[in-house]
């Protein structure tokens, strides 16, 4: 799912680790969610949105999401 | 920080037996009981070495209930119990199909009875899940 995350991020002068400690998940796990391998729940991908003072749909494209399941399904 | 004083106390304790057991190994002579002697005490002692020193740094502590608790690590080991789960499924099914094919019919059941065993258990939780969310 592809998101703003590396933008805000980089807006705000926070590093992956900075956020990773402020949403209480590894840095690894920012490093997926930001390159879109991995989809959060809705638990990371709210207190995402909370740290840069947004709504969840603001920062996650909600649509790559369905277009990626529907190309699963296909295959 | 409880979990890692729990954990520290589970590993000391199997450390603990661990010894028990090499020592009950080495007075009878026991190969088997000496083995799994060495095994509990080597694997249990470097975990208890591992907690102790994350008892003393509560950074180092920190970082590793986050990772523990991280939800893609969950996620990994979820996915990864799961693709083990069926692999091995399909892998008895050959089994039992070429054993049955070669006549060695002993193997072929008692294989066959952990195959149906494990997918009885799987639909059972599969019910339960399916009730309880």
């Amino acid at each position: 799912m592809k998101n703003s995350i590396s933008l805000l991020r980089k807006e705000k002068n926070m590093t992956q680790i900075d956020l990773a400690k402020k949403v209480s998940v590894s840095r690894q796990t920012i490093i997926s969610v930001e390159n879109g391998k991995y989809n959060p729940s809705l638990k990371l991908a709210y207190n995402i949105a909370q740290v840069f003072n947004k709504y969840i749909e603001d920062i996650f494209d909600f649509n790559t999401l369905i277009e990626n399941e529907e190309e699963d399904d296909l295959i | 920080m409880k979990e890692i004083k729990r954990k520290f106390k589970f590993f000391l304790t199997l450390c603990l037996f661990g010894l028990i057991f090499l020592i009950l190994g080495l007075i009878s002579l026991n190969s088997t009981v000496i083995g799994f002697g060495v095994i509990a005490t080597v694997i249990s002692l470097l975990k208890t070495i591992e907690f102790s020193k994350l008892l003393k740094n509560k950074e180092l502590a920190k970082e590793y209930v986050t990772l523990i608790h991280d939800e893609r690590y969950k996620y990994i080991n979820m996915r990864a119990y799961s693709s083990a789960f069926w692999l091995t499924l399909y892998i008895e099914f050959v089994a039992i199909c070429i054993l049955s094919l070669m006549d060695i019919q002993i193997f072929a059941a008692a294989l066959g009875c952990t195959f149906s065993f494990k997918l009885i258990i799987y639909l059972l939780f599969n019910i339960y899940f399916s009730k309880k969310y």
